[in-house]
């Protein structure tokens, strides 16, 4: 019996049996696509997530490819070649990769957008210029030092070497007390001391205001609009314009330098770049990308009085950064020619002829027969100016700070590149550029010859092989 | 009840075929996982590893391993003339040979 009392079996509708079995496999087949959707390994039913990523960040690379900066494949960055050009790389946040210091962060747009950039640094040179550098900032005590290479036809910066070492993976020091992060060659305008005699020199040659064997009173001391000028080493009273270089006399070259009004020899700096901060080409002018570099400091040149003047003659008084002495320099050495500085591969390099090539080579030779002994190296000829600069202190200049400069060119006859070592502050007995910054030249100057395969030439006069040029 | 049976039967057959497929699926799914962990490790291994050489062969490195050796810059080093197919003199420890 049944619910309503008939005796006939229940039986469901035909209809209503399809309707329900056709739900239940939809269902299960519903379910059952769900489930494969959510395990299928095939990229072609799911969205490959890796499209949605970011561009790896761009790599930086020396002249030669070997990698600076490269990012791994999950975004870390990393450095190879560790402590070598550490400084001027630069490095980024940990976590976000964004640049804080160095080219990472000037070139930061770039980066990110996955561009790729070739410097114009060679690895050999760079490594070369920082063994000495950082062996003469520990010999010296420094608190630090700079060293730039430039290649001296083409402008291309083989090396930007900076001291004490800095390491990009290390735990990081307060950027405050722990200077080493620093791209010292180009954040830090100090005052170039006498390497811009050999500069000014030139200037006067060129002017023919005075030949290199032209005489000038040059007492050790002379009072000018109340202040007064010493020079340091002991030398007679009447000196040549080439004298005035051997003994880096301040007398004498202020002196010689009354013979042109001072904006004369403000212009002659002015095109050598001197006074300008850009003084490497940007990268792209729309957005204006370029590598930061310290601006230099100087009075307008209204503003000089005859003070000013005298100490502009012999590098105080402005400040640029060793970049800038660097490219100035490499007009000497570029028989007059000045040529724009450049840190990457295809970058275009402006050019100025400043001096005659006869006024380049006669002032390469009086620094060459003038060589302080610290930078002669046996058997080759070299060349370059020495400098100890006094530093400003609590808006006086310290008797106790200094920075020792040798701007040089490798070798001295026809220089290959031009070569300016900075060291700040060095501390003890030894602190003049002919004492702690010479030798760091000589130093890079013995391993670059090295490199190229230049033998030493002999004195033919002498059968057991004595070297030339001691 | 025939037809109950037949479609049952038919959708119990195509269950039984979603989860065999869903099951060699998941089976699939875990070997791509455990290619993709390996694939990662590898990556950080190459990272690892590129480091390492260039650390090892960077113009530092081997410069302060010539140094260490005792290897000096040629401009560095002794010179001397001598004229061209006379033999230098022996150095300790090597022998003439006819």
């Amino acid at each position: 019996m049944n619910r309503l009392g008939t005796s006939e079996p229940a039986t469901l509708h035909r209809g209503w049996v399809l309707i329900l079995a056709f739900m239940a496999f939809v269902l299960g087949l519903g379910y059952g696509s769900y489930v494969l959707w959510h395990n299928a390994p095939s990229l072609l039913l799911r969205s490959a997530p890796t499209a949605e990523l970011p561009p790896l960040r761009g790599r930086l690379e020396a002249s030669d490819g070997t990698p600076l900066a490269i990012s791994s494949k999950d975004q870390a960055r990393l450095y190879p070649l560790g402590l070598s050009g550490s400084q001027l790389i630069g490095f980024g946040e940990r976590s976000t990769g964004r640049g804080l210091s160095g080219l990472e962060r000037d070139l930061e747009k770039l980066l990110l957008q996955g561009h790729s950039l070739r410097l114009t640094i060679d690895p050999v040179v760079q490594s070369i210029a920082e063994q000495a550098l950082w062996r003469g900032v520990a010999a010296a005590r420094a608190d630090w030092g700079a060293v730039v290479v430039m290649e001296t036809k083409t402008g291309r910066l083989l090396a930007v070497a900076n001291g004490p070492q800095f390491d990009p993976a290390a735990p990081r020091r307060s950027p405050e007390t722990d200077l080493s992060w620093r791209n010292h060659a180009f954040m830090y305008a100090l005052e170039p001391g006498s390497t811009i005699k050999a500069l000014t020199a030139a200037v006067l040659l060129e002017e023919n205001v005075a030949r290199l064997d032209t005489r000038v009173e040059a007492p050790m001391s002379r009072r000018i609009a109340g202040w007064t000028i010493s020079d340091v080493i002991r030398h007679d009273q009447n000196l040549t314009l080439s004298e005035v270089l051997k003994y880096s006399s301040n007398v004498g070259i202020s002196t010689l330098a009354e013979r042109i009004p001072p904006q004369r020899l403000y212009d002659y700096f002015e095109r050598m770049r001197l006074w300008n901060q850009q003084v490497l080409p940007p990268l792209s002018y729309y957005p204006r990308i370029n590598v930061q570099v310290a601006s230099p400091q100087v009075r307008p040149v209204t503003r000089w009085g005859p003070a000013e003047y005298a100490n502009a003659t012999f590098g105080q008084g402005f400040l640029i950064t060793p970049l800038h002495l660097t490219a100035a320099f490499n007009t000497l050495a570029n028989d007059g020619i000045y040529r724009q500085p450049v840190l990457f591969e295809g970058n275009a390099s402006a050019t100025e002829q400043v001096f005659r090539p006869q006024v380049a080579r006669d002032i390469r030779r009086t620094l060459s027969d003038n060589l302080t002994q610290n930078a002669r190296l046996a058997g080759y000829l070299l060349s370059g100016k020495t400098g100890t600069a006094q530093v400003v202190v609590d808006g006086r200049y310290s008797r106790s700070v200094f920075t020792a400069l040798f701007a040089g060119f490798i070798p001295g006859d026809e220089p290959r590149v031009t070569v300016v070592v900075a060291l700040f502050h060095p501390k003890g007995p030894r602190f003049h550029g002919s004492q702690v910054a010479a030798p760091i030249y000589r130093d890079i100057a013995a391993r670059l010859f090295a490199l190229w395969g230049v033998p030493p030439s002999l004195d033919s006069s002498s059968t057991r092989g004595r070297l030339d040029n001691r | 009840m025939r037809t109950v049976l037949r479609w049952a039967s038919i959708y119990l057959l195509l269950l039984v075929s979603l989860t065999g497929l869903g099951y060699f699926n998941q089976q699939l799914n875990g070997k791509l996982q455990a290619h993709l962990s390996r694939e990662t490790d590898l990556g950080n291994k190459e990272t690892r590893l590129l480091l390492q050489r260039y650390q090892l062969v960077s113009p530092l490195a081997l410069r302060n391993w010539a140094e260490a050796n005792g290897f000096v810059p040629m401009s560095l080093a002794r010179w001397e003339t001598r004229p061209l197919g006379e033999p230098g003199p022996l150095t300790p420890g090597e022998r003439s040979t006819p």
